[in-house]
């Protein structure tokens, strides 16, 4: 940075917007994230269902016995990212809240699963997806992952007056609305 | 209309935009700050000092896989010091337009 001796009170307002954007907060950052989970979940709903309703598999369930190997390869990703990081924002920090929140919230629901069935538990894991896709679009300003959380979370209502044979097919339009959808459309807007 | 007078350590290039970038962040290394701004090390490192000594910002000095690692981050007199300039930047603007 060349410094000018005489500078206006315009340049000054333009260097501080400049420094600001230079900072911000990048949604594509995050676009290996979304892509994991996406297809993670979207492809283990669609093997659950395969397996439960035209295999007639005794236990279908099981294929979610892989989701703590995509949660161990989120772990080091962010692990392996956090020591790379030589800033912290207030956006990161935000959506870290957001994102945890959300992961507690599932767990939450699959307890609640394992309580009262999972006809009610998975409307609610359905509209905890979108709940934290929506408040990421709305804190980054990023369209795509607000219209996909929105979707989402409309499709979690609608959840509640289907079966679990159509609760599944709506958790994997879910999690290809507010996760897959947006990142694609984050590599578009790279 | 009596302007109000832009603080002099503010009012410097290099300054302010350490300032922009620790307002914006949480807390940022050295390197990092160095490589936004594009300001030399020797640079960097005197306006630096000059911001800690207002107590605008903090310097911790740590390290980070056995390298020497140094993070800054703003204050709440830096923050307040900033809002100060901006409001008198303002007025400095809405007088010319």
């Amino acid at each position: 940075m060349k410094e000018s001796t005489s500078w206006n009170e315009a340049e000054s307002i333009q260097l501080i917007r400049e420094m600001i954007e230079a900072t911000k907060y990048q949604v594509i950052e995050e676009r290996f994230l979304y892509l994991l989970w996406g297809y993670g979940v979207a492809g283990a709903g669609t093997i659950h269902y395969l397996l439960q309703f035209h295999v007639g598999y005794a236990h279908p369930y099981l294929v979610w016995f892989l989701m703590p190997f995509l949660g161990m390869v989120n772990y080091f990703y962010l692990k392996k990212k956090s020591v790379k990081r030589q800033s912290n924002t207030w956006a990161g920090r935000v959506l870290s809240g957001i994102w945890t929140g959300m992961l507690f919230g599932i767990l939450a629901a699959v307890a609640g699963g394992f309580a009262r069935g999972w006809e009610e538990a998975y409307p609610v894991m359905i509209i905890l997806y979108g709940l934290a896709s929506y408040a990421t679009g709305t804190a980054l300003e990023f369209r795509w992952l607000k219209i996909g959380g929105f979707g989402s979370k409309v499709l979690g209502g609608l959840a509640f007056f289907f079966g679990f044979q159509y609760q599944l097919i709506l958790l994997i339009l879910a999690v290809l609305l507010s996760f897959v959808l947006p990142s694609h459309m984050m590599g578009k807007n790279k | 209309m009596k302007f109000k007078e832009l603080d002099p350590l503010l009012h410097n290039q290099l300054r302010l935009a350490i300032m922009s970038i620790l307002l914006n962040v949480k807390e940022a290394e050295f390197t990092f700050i160095k490589e936004k701004t594009g300001a030399t090390a020797g640079n960097l490192s005197v306006q630096v000092s000059k911001l800690k000594k207002a107590r605008y910002i903090e310097v911790k000095k740590s390290f980070k896989n056995n390298y020497p690692l140094t993070t800054c981050n703003i204050t709440k007199t830096g923050i307040e010091a900033f809002e100060g300039y901006v409001n008198a930047l303002q007025g400095y603007i809405n007088k010319k337009v």
